[in-house]
C-alpha cells in the first residue's frame, strides 16, 4: 500500500491538531508557547477550508453531468438549469467580482426571492400540521397542545389583546420547562460530542477518513 | 363507500383549503393593515439595553450576518433594525462579517442599503469583511490575532488602508458582538470560540423556530438579549422608533395564528364530538 493511502498518517495529523486545539483551549495561561503554533494552524485550517468550496463546485459538475449524460428523467432539465445558472454566476463572480450589477440582479431577482418563497412554504406545511396533530387524545398531548397554543399567541400581538395572560405564562413556558428541557439535550449533545472527540482523537472513530477497502 | 359525518369532516379538511385560508388572512393584513399594538418583551428590551451598554462612544461593534437569502423575510427586518442602532450610536466603530455563511456579506450589504448611516463613512466607520472559509476554525483565527487573518475587506481594500481597522490586534479589542444567525454555524460555534474564552458581550437575532433552543444561553447570560423572530423585530423597530418590514408583518402573523388557532379548535371539538357518538352508538 502507498504511503499516501495509509489510514496512520491522516490518524497522526488528527491526533497532533487536536492535542494542539485542546492544550491551546484549555492550557493557554499556563503553556504560551503553543499559542503561536496553533494561531498558524487554525490560518492553515482557514485556507484548506477555502478549498472544499472547489470540491463542492466539482462534485455538483459530476453529479448534474452524470444527470446530463444519461438523460435521468425527471432530473436532467433541472441539471442543465442547475449547471448553467451556477457558472454563470461564478463566470461573473469572479470576472466582475459580486458586486458586479448582474450578479446583484442575479441574487437579489433570482435567488433571493426563490430562497425565501420555499422558506416561506413551510407557513403552509405547519398550519397543516398543527391543525391535524395538536389533538388533545390524552393528557401529555394535551400539556403539548395547550404549551404549543399558548406560545403561539405569545409571539402575535393580537394573544395579549385577547387575554393579558397569553405573554406572562408563554414566558414562562419558555424561561422555565423550554430552558430546563433544551439544557438537557444541549448536556446530552456535549457529552456525545466529548466522547466522539476522544474516540477519533485516538484514531478509534475513522468515518471522517472515508470507507475502508 | 362509508361517508363521513361531519365531526369527522371537521377533523380532516382539505389541506388545500387550509393553504388558501393562510395565504388569504396573510395578504389581507399586509394591503389592509390593522395597525395593532406592539408590546416589546423582555428579551427584546435586553438587547436593545446591552446595544445601549456596549456600544459607547470609542466602542467596536462586530457584526456577524450568519443567515441565508431564504431567511431574509424574517432576519432582514431583525439585522436592519439591530444594525441602525448601532449606527445611531456616535463614534462607533462598526466591522461586518460572516464566517458560517458565505451569503452573509451580499445580505449585509443589502441590510445596509436599508440603514440611515447617520454620517457614518465606509472605511473609516465601518467595514465589511467579507465571508471566510472554515467555520469555527475561522473564528478562533479573528479571535487570536486579526490582522493575521483579515488582509483585505470586502471589496479587495487592504486592511492598512481602512482606519477602522487600526489598533485592532484580537477579539479582546471588540466591546460587543451582534450575531444574527439562523442555524449552524452560528451563535454555538462563536459562543465556544468567542465568548466563553474571551469573555466578549454578545447579543443575537435569530429565527422564530430557532428562538426556543437559544434561550438557555439567555438565561446564563451568554446572551445579554436576545430578538426572536419577526416578532422580535417588530419589538426592536418600535424600540429605535423605525417602523420597517417586520412591523407590516406582524398583523399577518396574528391573523394567520388565529387561523391556526381556531383551526385547532376546531380540529379538537371535531375529535371529542366524534368520540363521543361512537361511544353512545356502542
Amino acid at each position: 500500500m502507498s504511503l499516501l493511502r495509509q489510514r496512520e498518517i491522516p490518524i497522526g495529523i488528527t491526533l497532533i491538531a487536536g492535542f494542539l486545539m485542546l492544550i491551546d483551549y484549555y492550557f493557554r495561561a499556563e503553556i504560551p508557547q503553543v499559542a503561536g503554533i496553533s494561531t498558524t494552524v487554525q490560518r492553515w485550517a482557514v485556507i484548506i477550508a477555502a478549498f472544499a468550496l472547489l470540491i463542492g463546485l466539482i462534485n455538483i459538475t459530476r453529479i448534474h453531468l452524470n444527470h446530463l449524460m444519461k438523460r435521468t428523467r425527471g432530473q436532467w432539465i433541472f441539471s442543465v438549469w442547475c449547471l448553467f445558472i451556477m457558472y454563470l454566476m461564478i463566470v461573473v463572480g469572479l470576472f466582475g467580482t459580486v458586486r458586479h450589477p448582474i450578479y446583484q440582479w442575479l441574487y437579489t431577482n433570482i435567488f433571493l426571492p426563490i430562497d425565501a418563497a420555499m422558506y416561506s412554504i413551510l407557513a403552509l406545511f405547519i398550519s397543516s400540521a398543527a391543525y391535524r396533530a395538536f389533538r388533545a387524545r390524552n393528557f401529555e398531548a394535551f400539556l403539548m397542545l395547550a404549551s404549543g397554543i399558548i406560545t403561539m399567541m405569545m409571539n402575535a400581538p393580537i394573544g395579549e389583546i385577547i387575554w393579558k395572560g397569553f405573554p406572562v405564562v408563554g414566558d414562562w413556558i419558555m424561561m422555565v420547562p423550554n430552558v430546563a428541557a433544551q439544557r438537557a439535550f444541549l448536556i446530552c449533545a456535549v457529552v456525545g460530542a466529548v466522547s466522539l472527540g476522544i474516540r477519533t482523537l485516538l484514531g478509534m472513530e475513522r468515518g471522517y477518513l472515508g470507507r475502508e477497502e | 363507500m362509508e361517508r363521513k359525518g361531519f365531526w369527522d369532516r371537521l377533523q380532516s379538511i382539505d389541506h388545500r383549503i387550509l393553504y388558501a385560508a393562510v395565504i388569504v388572512v396573510i395578504i389581507i393584513p399586509l394591503l389592509r393593515p390593522l395597525g395593532l399594538p406592539i408590546t416589546v418583551t423582555d428579551a427584546t428590551l435586553k438587547a436593545y439595553k446591552a446595544v445601549d451598554e456596549y456600544a459607547k462612544p470609542g466602542s467596536v461593534v462586530v457584526i456577524a450576518f450568519e443567515f441565508i437569502a431564504g431567511n431574509w423575510p424574517e432576519m432582514g427586518p431583525i439585522a436592519v433594525a439591530m444594525t441602525q442602532h448601532v449606527f445611531n450610536k456616535p463614534d462607533v466603530r462598526i466591522i461586518i462579517l460572516a464566517m458560517g455563511r458565505d451569503e452573509g456579506p451580499i445580505l449585509a450589504e443589502r441590510t445596509l442599503r436599508y440603514v440611515d448611516k447617520k454620517g457614518k463613512e465606509y472605511g473609516r466607520d465601518y467595514v465589511n469583511l467579507g465571508f471566510f472559509a472554515g467555520g469555527e476554525a475561522a473564528m478562533a483565527a479573528f479571535a487570536r490575532d486579526i490582522p493575521g487573518l483579515v488582509k483585505k475587506d470586502y471589496y479587495g481594500t487592504p486592511i492598512e488602508g481602512l482606519p477602522v481597522m487600526s489598533g485592532l490586534k484580537s477579539l479582546s479589542d471588540i466591546d460587543l458582538f451582534i450575531c444574527l444567525w439562523s442555524g449552524t454555524p452560528g451563535w454555538v460555534e462563536y459562543l465556544r470560540q468567542w465568548q466563553t474564552p474571551y469573555g466578549i458581550a454578545c447579543v443575537g437575532g435569530t429565527l422564530g423556530i430557532v428562538g426556543p433552543g437559544a434561550q438557555p444561553y439567555v438565561a446564563a447570560g451568554q446572551l445579554k438579549g436576545l430578538v426572536v423572530g419577526l416578532r422580535g423585530g417588530g419589538e426592536y423597530e418600535k424600540l429605535i422608533n423605525k417602523p420597517g418590514e417586520a412591523t407590516a408583518g406582524l398583523d399577518a402573523i396574528s391573523t394567520t395564528h388565529i387561523l391556526i388557532f381556531v383551526c385547532v379548535i376546531l380540529g379538537n371539538i371535531g375529535y371529542f364530538a366524534a368520540r363521543g357518538a361512537r361511544r353512545r352508538e356502542g
